[in-house]
């Protein structure tokens, strides 16, 4: 049977859609949509009634996306759910065997609610003032009000950190998620005290990491940015988004006051159409053969050839072919110091084409 | 007017924004003319055997019927209940398709929507389509079509002195050009005309017509796709009819009732205004509803979308109010 055009339809059960549903949910979440709206895009993406109960309230509407009546909340375990950060699980009423995109849906579903519960709060006020302050579009005669707004005594050193917007925060009254083009991320402003240290309940782990394993799961993401007082936060976000992006399983947490002038890179490369050569050499070599990362972070992590070749598990004239072979692969000799800053820089443009942070 | 010189359209509904975020590629912005082709093919609306299924209540059956003089003869659809009674309202309805694609079913659930709920007769027509056959022959088609279910009301079961015309898109514009023809013809009379997100301007030279310029639905480029096909080079000049561009007409008096719908983010958006702001200069009586935020045929791609709810209910308590249904 021919596929329907251009009309939103509850989404096939066999296929996988995950971007779809992503898109979709992640352009609900930019347009502030209300818990109903994103009620019912899970009730039409899934032909499903959906709801959603926390504490005393519960909504719920039908598989049409139509609200009716006052809801009654089903007990635990009832349907297919996912729990709520904040409080509360959504839930969609499959009966039968799960099709495809329900997990997927049901935890867009939880992210978006969690986010507009969050947004309905009475931070509210403060929730709008801090997009206000970090926004690199507003004059400085509005981010400096809504720095007022918030209580942000001017003189004050402060940073934003950057995570993606799913991972939970402790205190999210200076914070607000900003849908950018690598995901939602939740931006946090926090003081810098003593140390840089960051502010409770935010980042995970020690800035500028080691592989952050932790009970086998990967160390959840931030970036660190530029510390400045309440006129420079804008910078700040943006410093700390690109921190983000230039993180990777190894180096989980980044701070952009240490990552000097790979920043400027960052930022000539985002405004950049086409990729640079570089870029395109070394994906093609990461396409070509799935062991290249490991050895090329272990390569600019260690001090020697030695030292890699012992943390990849290779026999070091094993690693020395390799690395021969990489050399020319890329077009550029990686045993150079000039070639390592190039590697180096190469793999950052590659952190930042293909993070995403869902 | 330049492109460049317009302010940015209006935004996008927040739930209509996503839906377009998840289907939008499937549905291209700008239509060219190799397109149409393609186009003709896609399924856009539901077949019809799928949107009978979910209403069991309702039945049609296919005739062939004169065309207009000269022409090839048509096919027109009949719907109504299973359980119909005589003597109920009458729906024409002409569809859409930028003139260029869509056939009799496109859009139809809308009427059937009423068939059920009003126990109407509805009578869609399959008229001829651009750029095979440029104007006059739509709007041509389509009035031999409302002149043949007006004659055989009886017959069909419907009271003839409620019979509206309705139509989307280019078949809003179809609508209200034979809603004129009727009227300067002397007939067939009409209770009222809805007017659905019309194409009533070739000239494409509103504030909206620029705004809506590479994304969205149905751009400023589609337009002069589809008016490029039915109008030639005939397109601009003074040699175009008031049937076939009924933006083009300066007295809109005399006409039957008028619901016109469209959304704010969508080419149509100031033609649509502008038709209803002529009929009541000109002592008509009109309904006019601009919806926030709706792009082109919203309600088609996502008919759950609160907008689109409010869309739907709007048009069907008007049409009760005309039919007293």
């Amino acid at each position: 049977m021919q596929e329907l055009v251009g009309r939103l339809t509850a989404l096939d059960p066999q296929a996988s859609e995950s971007l779809k549903v992503i898109a979709y949910f992640d352009a609900l979440v930019d347009g502030h949509a209300n818990p109903e709206v994103l009620l019912r895009g899970a009730a039409v993406l899934s032909g499903c009634a959906a709801g959603v109960a926390s504490g005393v309230t519960c909504v719920r509407v039908d598989q049409t996306g139509v609200r009716r009546g006052p809801a009654v909340v089903p007990p635990p375990g009832a349907w297919p759910e996912h729990a709520v950060a904040g409080g509360g699980r959504a839930w969609i009423e499959r009966a039968g065997p799960a099709h495809a995109n329900d997990p997927m849906i049901l935890e867009r579903l939880a992210i978006g609610l969690a986010i507009a519960v969050e947004r309905m709060a009475p931070a509210t006020v403060a929730w709008r003032a801090v997009d206000t302050v970090i926004d690199p579009t507003e004059s400085l005669e509005h981010r400096m009000s809504a720095a007022v707004r918030l209580r942000i005594d001017a003189s004050h050193w402060l940073r934003v950190i950057a995570q993606p917007a799913r991972e939970p925060v402790g205190d999210a009254r200076h914070s607000t998620v900003v849908v950018t083009p690598v995901g939602a991320i939740r931006a946090i402003i926090g003081p810098v005290g003593g140390a840089g240290a960051p502010a409770q309940g935010s980042a995970p782990g020690p800035a500028g990491g080691t592989d952050g394993r932790t009970n086998g799961e990967p160390a959840r993401r931030a970036g660190f940015g530029t510390v400045g007082n309440a006129a420079n936060l804008s910078r700040s976000w943006a410093s700390a988004l690109l921190a983000l992006r230039l993180t990777s399983r190894r180096r989980p947490v980044l701070d952009a006051e240490e990552l000097g002038s790979v920043l400027l890179i960052a930022e000539a490369a985002d405004a950049r159409a086409e990729p640079h050569p570089d870029l395109a050499a070394l994906g093609r070599v990461l396409h070509r053969d799935g062991r290249a990362l490991a050895q090329f972070e272990s390569l600019l992590a260690t001090d020697s050839l030695r030292g890699a070749a012992g943390e990849l598990g290779l026999h070091h004239s094993t690693l020395q072919a390799r690395v021969a072979e990489l050399s020319t692969e890329l077009g550029y000799d990686i045993r150079k110091p000039d070639g390592r800053t190039r590697l180096s820089l190469a793999l950052s443009l590659h952190l930042l084409a293909t993070n995403r942070f869902e | 007017m330049t492109s460049t010189s317009v302010h940015q359209a209006p935004p996008f509904d927040v739930e209509l924004a996503a839906a377009l975020a998840l289907v939008g590629e499937e549905l291209p912005s700008t239509i060219t003319p190799d397109m149409i082709g393609p186009m003709r093919d896609a399924l856009i609306t539901p077949p019809i055997e799928e949107l009978l299924a979910a209403r069991p209540d309702v039945t049609f059956e296919d005739r062939t019927i004169p065309g207009p003089a000269g022409a090839p003869d048509l096919t027109v659809s009949i719907f109504k209940r299973k359980d119909h009674s005589n003597g109920g309202p009458g729906i024409y309805h002409t569809h859409g398709g930028g003139m260029i694609i869509g056939d009799r079913f496109t859009g139809i659930d809308v009427m059937l929507e009423w068939v059920e709920l009003m126990d109407a007769v509805c009578v869609t027509v399959e008229y001829r389509l651009a750029p095979e056959h440029p104007d006059p022959a739509l709007v041509d088609d389509c009035y031999a079509g409302l002149v043949w279910t007006a004659a055989h009301a009886d017959e069909l079961g419907f009271d003839a002195s409620r019979l509206i015309i309705a139509g989307a898109s280019a078949g809003g514009g179809l609508c209200a050009g034979v809603t004129l023809m009727a009227r300067d013809k002397g007939g067939p009379a009409l209770a009222g005309q809805v007017v659905i997100y019309p194409m009533l301007d070739d000239r494409n030279q509103t504030v909206s017509s620029h705004q809506i310029d590479g994304f969205g639905v149905w751009d400023r480029r589609s337009n002069d796709t589809g008016w490029d096909a039915l109008l030639g080079d005939r397109r601009g000049t003074d040699r175009v009819s008031i049937y076939a561009a009924p933006a083009r007409a300066t007295d809109l008096s005399g006409l039957p009732p008028a619901f016109i719908d469209v959304g704010t983010a969508e080419v149509f958006r100031d033609e649509a205004v502008a038709y209803a702001s002529q009929i009541w200069a000109d002592g008509g009586v009109a309904e006019l509803h601009v919806w926030p935020g709706g792009f082109h045929g919203f309600d088609m791609m996502a008919p759950q979308a609160a907008l689109s709810q409010a869309m739907l209910e709007t048009r069907t308590k008007w049409v009760r109010r005309i039919l007293g249904a």
